[in-house]
């Protein structure tokens, strides 16, 4: 009893015992509205912008013709093209595919994977004897815009099920681990060192991360996924980065994603 | 003396012969000694990208030894085998470090 007792202690001490995903968000939260105490938790959506005034007011003025209207009309387009066999998107989602971003990513008992809004498009296209598309590119860029731009002012309430917590932990894990030549966590970033400047850029919270995908960014030229910027992350800072909609970035996204609940979703987005 | 200059001769020819011998299998054993370095790299980055920490400098340095060794230039070739082994390594150490590191940095 008393080796047990020590057992229990030992890890606890050295953080083995899982906390619920719900603590972790708590804790998560808590972190961000201590350290920004003068910014609204909601604005963190915005990303960096919701830390820097000047590079707000920037922002704003592009917001006024934002790069990713022709992506939505693009993806409006698409998504409405029946596939050879007569179905389409809409066949594949609920409510017809309108207004349901934020229930994604998501954990499916099934397949006992994360399904992001990406693999569940190509899944859709797969059902229906279609080509999947590349996850890169542009046409997933144009049909997730206009799926994000239907989802705008929704909340996300993503579920972790029992069955899910280990896909969750491993996001976990991956979110603070340190990685490539550069020796940075995606915490190292985005909790230590968010709202300082990288150079010129100032580092946004995590605790907004998800909200506003895809994106249209000036470097890329593109409307791009959140797996895109995952990829660029880690390279950033000298690691190889992984493939798209792999299970460490759909395990990534679904903590990441999880941490942002109660949060707003404003995509698409434009960002530099 | 006709006797000493043709016993001069072969004796020349005998250590100018050995010379190139063993230069050649110095050389030889040089290429072994990269390659050698070489796969031990290669294999280390790929266990690296196994556990999802390979860094990208690991193949950059592993590009340059192989491009070396066609040229041969084997001082160029080991010199770049040697540090891609060396991050490889590093990034393995990461890997393993980081197992349990990263439960520091949650906030509670």
């Amino acid at each position: 009893m008393k080796f047990l007792l020590g057992v229990l202690i030992t890890l606890g001490s050295m953080g083995y015992v899982y906390a619920d995903p719900e603590s972790d968000r708590e804790a998560f939260v808590k972190f961000y509205a201590e350290r920004f105490a003068n910014v609204d938790m909601q604005d963190h959506k915005d990303g960096a912008y919701a830390l820097d005034k000047a590079k707000r007011a920037q922002w704003l003025e592009m917001e006024e013709f934002p790069p990713y209207e022709l992506a939505v009309d693009e993806g409006r387009a698409l998504f409405s093209v029946p596939f050879s066999n007569g179905e389409s998107y809409a066949s594949c989602f609920d409510h017809q595919g309108i207004g349901v971003k934020q229930q994604f990513p998501k954990f499916d008992m099934a397949s006992n994977s994360v399904i992001t809004l990406e693999l569940a498009v190509n899944q859709c296209r797969e059902a229906n004897n279609e080509p999947v598309l590349d996850y890169l590119g542009d046409e997933m860029g144009y049909i997730t815009a206009y799926m994000a731009f239907t989802s705008r002012g929704e909340h996300f309430d993503i579920q972790v099920p029992d069955a899910g917590l280990a896909a969750y932990e491993q996001g976990k894990q991956f979110f603070y681990e340190r990685r490539g030549k550069l020796d940075f966590a995606c915490s190292s970033c985005h909790m230590t060192a968010a709202g300082n400047l990288l150079r010129a850029e100032v580092l946004s919270a995590s605790v907004g991360h998800a909200t506003h995908w895809p994106a249209y960014r000036f470097k890329w030229e593109q409307v791009g996924g959140l797996h895109k910027r995952f990829i660029e992350c880690n390279e950033q800072v000298g690691a190889v980065g992984l493939a798209p909609q792999s299970e460490a970035y759909r395990n990534l996204e679904y903590f990441l994603t999880y941490m942002n609940n109660g949060m707003e979703l404003n995509g698409p987005a434009s960002r530099k | 003396m006709n006797n000493l200059m043709i016993l001069l001769l072969l004796t020349s020819t005998f250590v100018v012969s050995g010379c190139s011998e063993s230069q050649e299998s110095g050389v030889a054993a040089q290429g072994n000694e990269v390659q050698s370095l070489i796969d031990q790299a290669i294999a280390a980055d790929q266990l690296a990208q196994q556990r999802q920490h390979a860094w990208i400098i690991t193949d950059e340095l592993l590009q340059d030894a192989i491009t070396a060794q066609a040229a041969n230039d084997e001082v160029a070739a080991k010199a770049a085998a040697e540090r891609a082994l060396f991050t490889a390594n590093a990034a393995l150490a990461q890997a393993d470090k980081e197992q349990l590191a990263w439960r520091a940095r949650v906030p509670r």
